[in-house]
């Protein structure tokens, strides 16, 4: 990891913005089109929901059992600027990064596009609709294994669900 | 038929066609800067609209890095007749977002040419690239200790002074309407040329920044919602900040307040009293904004009734209008404006005013005094959350800044958002003798049905608003050539004949706001 996005992942943990990384030499990846050579590294963004424990608790198993080490998570302040500010320059980071999201749909939008703005690569979006119930959680978490792993996941879709967004790109 | 290893490709030109155009756009631009992969291209296609995204699909995405790049993207569009889409920063998210206004054209992003090129403190003016953004130009404020204020609309951190103002945006300072404050624009033109309005074609000149008219015709204006250059530079003015600044929030409790508060505003905003493009803010726009879902409160389907209206209103500590102004000037001035305010607002026997001593930290307060005094930030965003879904257009019918012209408005598009199961959530924003009624259309663009429900609430939105009268000062890219139509037919014709002789081929965002060769 360079030391500029040390600094960065660093300025977004103290913005509250929960992101993680981890090392991906070993992990399992298939690179998508276009893509030379698959990213090095994985960023987990979540926007402090009841779910992202168990979002999180997905990708790290997905990640552990490619042998890296677990991440750490710290809650989403709202839609804080600064925070976003950061995440920008995490984006324009040279260092591949599969980027994955659990997040509201504001948090979300403003993520894609700056995605989209530091020429980032979306590789999908899914909006679910999830009550809260004991089921959640395991469904959540089954949704972070899949992601690490780009396997197909129908999203939830109970229609009084609370509202959230998953995504994968490639920064 | 063959599928194209393109998305899209641009309407009447076959792929081996386009194959030789985006070779020519690598040798003039840079391979990397020529994009046509699905996981780049996904991204400018994410809209959210009430329409199939294919419809905005865009063939490929070419960012430049100086006009003689945007003059190069020009002259290789003109040879392969070739459509292209403007942006600046792209992120005029319930107007478009960066998705072209159809499919097949390319878009030309300007996020590279993002530098500030002058900021005169003396003068306060600005002169910036398309790819400032508000917060760029902020941070250059304080680091450089510039006495200066921004006024920007409310996606302030991420959205530009360029883009905002050529689609005559509005912002919540007394420099709250944006184009009125534009100073000289430097704009590519169809055949390659480079046209520098009001005094910028005189040489040696230094009057750009500071005198609109020039001489002769005065152009600028007709380069703002249109199709007939592409903007490269802009100038503008900036307010120097005031020794004090009082922001403050008047509450009012019932709906049916609307009328009563603006005739007490408007005589205050005409006389200055009030400088700034004051808000009046509904319940569910500012209960969203302070992170309030739908489904917090309700489980079932469809608008949200009065009662639950009223219920987070008194749980959120809001009113039902929640109006939003400042002063600004010496402590002499404040103090003079603020004693007439608090008279005028007891003639009018109601609503509980709210200071900033008062207010503290607390949502959504906070965040409306920066947008009042230019501090940038994204707490309206939280909008997207209230239905969720990522279902966004907004309706911004212009209204007399009159008691019975608002309330007149109000209770027609509520009745029609209700009627589709949809909610108001609204804010009129107070020019000096009219008002921007914004109604954020907020659906769940997941859900199909839901999703055809809110296009039919959108255009009947716009057929009642027309027979009353009223037409919107500017809408997304699905519904432009719809909203063109109010504004009659000889200002279509005028448009077209400029059109065809300015871009004979079309090839500059054809359909933008209805006008094409």
């Amino acid at each position: 990891m360079s030391s500029d996005r040390r600094f960065v992942l660093k300025g977004l943990a103290a913005a509250g913005l929960a992101v993680s990384t981890t090392s991906w030499a070993r992990a399992v990846w298939s690179s998508p089109a276009g893509l030379e050579q698959p990213p090095r590294a994985v960023t987990t963004l979540v926007g402090g929901s009841a779910l992202d424990a168990a979002f999180l608790a997905g990708v790290r198993q997905a990640v552990d059992a490619a042998g890296q080490s677990a991440p750490l998570a710290h809650p989403l302040r709202g839609l804080e600027a600064a925070t976003f500010q950061q995440l920008d320059a995490l984006l324009r980071d040279r260092e591949a990064s599969l980027l994955l999201g659990w997040l509201d749909d504001a948090s979300a939008v403003l993520v894609l596009d700056l995605v989209r703005s530091a020429g980032g690569q979306v590789l999908s979006v899914q909006h679910h609709r999830i009550d809260h119930d004991a089921a959640a959680g395991v469904r959540v978490q089954a949704l972070g294994q899949a992601l690490v792993a780009g396997q197909p996941f129908q999203p939830s879709a109970q229609p009084q669900g609370v509202a959230y967004v998953s995504l994968r790109c490639v920064i | 038929m063959s599928k194209s290893k393109y998305l899209a490709l641009p309407k009447g030109v076959s792929e081996a066609r386009f194959d030789a155009a985006i070779r020519k756009f690598q040798d003039a631009l840079g391979a990397d800067q020529v994009l046509t992969s699905a996981e780049h291209l996904g991204p400018y296609t994410k809209v959210m609209m009430a329409v199939d995204s294919d419809r905005h699909t865009p063939s490929a995405v070419v960012t430049a890095t100086s006009v003689e790049q945007v003059q190069a993207v020009v002259k290789i569009c003109n040879e392969y007749k070739i459509p292209v889409w403007t942006i600046s920063t792209g992120r005029n998210f319930g107007y478009g977002s960066a998705a072209p206004v159809a499919r097949g054209q390319i878009v030309l992003d300007l996020k590279k040419m993002n530098r500030i090129l002058h900021v005169d403190p003396e003068l306060c003016t600005a002169l910036v690239e398309p790819g400032v953004t508000y917060q760029m130009l902020y941070d250059y404020l304080e680091q450089n200790k510039i006495p200066l204020m921004l006024s920007f609309s409310a996606p302030s951190a991420i959205a530009g002074p360029l883009g905002n103002t050529m689609d005559r945006g509005v912002g919540y300072t007394p420099y709250g309407e944006h184009f009125l404050m534009q100073c000289g624009m430097e704009v590519v033109l169809a055949n390659g040329d480079v046209l520098r309005t009001g005094m910028g074609g005189v040489k040696g000149d230094k009057a750009w920044q500071v005198f609109k008219w020039g001489y002769g015709p005065t152009l600028d204006g007709m380069f703002t919602q249109s199709n007939y250059g592409i903007c490269t530079k802009m100038g503008f003015w900036l307010m120097p900040k005031p020794p004090v600044f009082k922001p403050f929030e008047i509450q009012f409790d019932d709906d049916s307040d609307i009328a009563e508060i603006v005739e007490f505003i408007r005589p205050l905003r005409i006389a200055q009293v009030i400088p700034n493009a004051v808000v009046i803010a509904g319940v569910l726009w500012e209960a969203a904004t302070c992170n309030t879902r739908r489904s917090d409160y309700l489980k079932e389907p469809g608008a949200t009734p009065d009662a639950i209206l009223k219920q987070i209103q008194k749980d959120k500590h809001l009113g039902a209008w929640n109006v939003y102004a400042a002063l600004y000037g010496t402590p002499e001035q404040v103090e003079v404006n603020w004693k007439i305010v608090q008279g005028a607002l007891k003639q009018l026997g109601k609503g509980r005013l709210i200071t900033q001593e008062e207010a503290g930290d607390k949502q959504p307060f906070k965040y409306r005094a920066q947008l009042m005094s230019g501090v940038p930030n994204l707490q309206e965003f939280g909008l997207y959350n209230w239905r969720g879904g990522g279902g966004s257009m907004w309706f911004a019918p212009v209204s007399q800044a009159r008691g019975s012209e608002c309330d007149k408005q109000k209770t027609l598009a509520k009745r029609i958002l209700n009627k589709h199961g949809l909610d108001y959530v609204g804010e009129f924003i107070v020019g000096w003798r009219d008002m921007h009624h914004v109604i954020d259309v907020l659906y769940d663009r997941s859900n199909p049905e839901e999703t055809l429900r809110a296009n039919a609430c959108f255009a009947e939105l716009l057929d009642e608003f027309e027979k009353e009268g009223y037409a919107v000062y500017r809408v997304n890219t699905a519904f432009q050539e719809r909203v063109a139509r109010s504004y009659g037919p000889v200002k279509r014709d005028v448009e077209r004949k400029i059109k065809r002789a300015l871009d004979p081929n079309g090839i500059l965002a054809p359909g933008k706001c209805g006008i094409d060769i």
